[in-house]
C-alpha cells in the first residue's frame, strides 16, 4: 500500500475526504493571499521609501574677468542624481525632467529685461524674479537600482548662443549686470527642479488597457526642488 | 434560557467556516483582478481563466462540504461580504510593515469601484459552483454511514 493510499485510508468517509480537500484548498488560497500581499506591500514600500538626492553645479566658461558672459561663452549645468532604494524590489531609473532658474537681478531693480518672462517668488526676504535658463526632459538607458542599493546618473547640459540664443541672451544680460553691480557675474542664485521616473523592473508591465493606477503602481515619480512653472 | 442544540451550533459553525473559504477565494480574485501585477502569477493583465478556475474550484469544494440548500445560500451571501473584507485587508497589508499610504477607509470604496464586476463574477460563480457541488454531493459522493474501502475487499 502506497503512502497515498495509507493516508487516504485514514479518511474513511466521503465527508471526511471532502473536508480534507477543502482544508488543503484553503491552505493554498491562504498562501496565494500571503504571497500577493507581501508582493504588494514591497511595491508600496518602494514607493514610500525610495529617495532622490540630487546635486547640481553651474559653471561658466569663456567669461570676462568679472564673470560676464561673452557671445562665445557657455554655461554648463551638471546634474548628479543619486537614488537610494531601501526596498526589496529591483528598480531602474528611466527618465527625468529638469528646470533651472537664475535670479533676474536686472528685473528686480526695475531695469529693462529684454522682454523676457520671469517667474515670481515671494518669500520672507521679499519678491524675487527668476528666469528659466534650462528646461528639458529625456529618457535614458535604464539605470538599474538593486534592492537595498543606490544608483547615480550624471548628465550635463550646455547653454550657448548657438544652442538657444534667447535664453543665452537673457543669462548673459543677467551676468553682465551682476558683474557690474556685484563684481562677479557667475555668483548668482539658482533654483533647480527635477522630476525622476523610476520603474519597478521585477513586475510585469501593465497592458495598454490597464487602469492608470496600475501603471502608477509600477512607476515611482520622485521630485525635488520648487517647480516655478 | 435553553442552550442551542449541538446540531444547530455545528451547522452555524460549518456555514461560517465554508463562507470564510468562499470569502478568501473571492477576495483573492478581486485583489488579483484589480492588482494583477502583484498577484500570483504576476501579470500585466488579470487572467480570466485563472480567476474562473479559482472561483470554480473553491465554490465546488464548498458545495461538496455543504449539507443543504439553506446553508449554501447563507454561505454565498456571507462569503460575498467576507470577500470584500479579504480584498480590503490585502490592499491594506502594507500597514503591517508600517506604511500608511492612503486613508484606510477609502480602500473598500476603491476596490468596490474598480472590482465591482469581480464582485458580481465571484457571487455568480460561487452560486453556480456551490449549487453544482451540492448536487454532486447529493447524487454521487455521499453515502452516509458506509465507509469507503481502500484496497481489496475482505471476504
Amino acid at each position: 500500500m502506497g503512502w497515498a493510499a495509507r493516508f487516504a485510508s485514514r479518511w474513511k468517509y466521503p465527508e471526511q475526504r471532502v473536508w480534507f480537500l477543502v482544508a488543503g484548498w484553503t491552505v493554498l488560497l491562504t498562501v496565494l493571499v500571503a504571497v500577493s500581499s507581501a508582493s504588494y506591500s514591497s511595491v508600496i514600500l518602494a514607493h514610500t521609501s525610495v529617495e532622490l538626492a540630487p546635486s547640481r553645479t553651474v559653471s561658466f566658461t569663456g567669461t570676462t574677468a568679472t564673470g560676464a558672459l561673452l557671445a562665445s561663452s557657455s554655461v554648463n549645468l551638471t546634474m548628479t542624481l543619486t537614488v537610494t532604494n531601501p526596498s526589496s524590489r529591483v528598480l531602474a531609473l528611466t527618465s527625468f525632467a529638469y528646470k533651472s532658474w537664475i535670479e533676474d537681478l536686472p528685473m528686480e531693480r526695475g531695469l529693462p529685461n529684454l522682454g523676457r518672462t520671469d517667474q515670481v517668488v515671494d518669500n520672507e526676504t521679499g519678491t524675487h524674479y527668476f528666469f528659466k535658463a534650462y528646461l528639458g526632459s529625456l529618457s535614458v538607458l535604464p539605470v538599474p537600482i538593486p534592492p537595498k542599493g543606490t544608483a547615480t546618473l550624471t548628465r550635463s547640459f550646455v547653454l550657448t548662443r548657438s544652442s538657444d540664443a534667447a535664453r543665452f541672451g537673457a543669462v548673459q544680460n543677467i551676468t553682465e549686470y551682476a558683474a557690474q553691480v556685484r563684481g562677479n557675474g557667475t555668483v548668482m542664485p539658482w533654483l533647480h527642479w527635477v522630476q525622476l521616473v523610476v520603474e519597478v523592473r521585477d513586475l510585469p508591465t501593465p497592458g495598454p488597457d490597464a487602469n492608470p493606477f496600475l501603471s502608477s503602481l509600477t512607476r515611482i515619480v520622485l521630485e525635488e526642488g520648487p517647480n516655478l512653472g | 434560557m435553553a442552550s442551542p442544540r449541538p446540531g444547530k451550533v455545528r451547522s452555524i459553525a460549518r456555514t461560517l467556516a465554508l463562507a470564510a473559504v468562499l470569502g478568501v477565494g473571492s477576495g483573492y480574485v478581486i485583489f488579483y483582478g484589480v492588482f494583477p501585477v502583484s498577484g500570483v502569477p504576476a501579470s500585466g493583465e488579470a487572467s480570466v481563466p485563472w480567476m474562473l478556475a479559482l472561483l470554480g474550484i473553491t465554490s465546488i469544494l464548498v458545495g461538496l462540504a455543504t449539507e443543504n440548500l439553506s446553508e449554501m445560500i447563507f454561505e454565498v451571501f456571507i462569503g460575498l461580504l467576507l470577500s470584500g473584507g479579504v480584498a480590503s485587508a490585502m490592499a491594506l497589508s502594507p500597514m503591517l510593515v508600517g506604511v500608511v499610504f492612503v486613508s484606510p477607509d477609502s480602500v473598500p470604496a476603491f476596490l468596490f469601484h474598480y472590482g465591482f464586476l469581480l464582485f458580481v463574477l465571484g457571487f455568480v460563480v460561487d452560486l453556480v459552483g456551490t449549487s453544482t457541488g451540492l448536487a454532486l454531493r447529493e447524487k454521487y459522493f455521499l453515502r452516509r454511514g458506509r465507509p469507503v474501502s481502500f484496497g481489496p475487499e475482505r471476504k
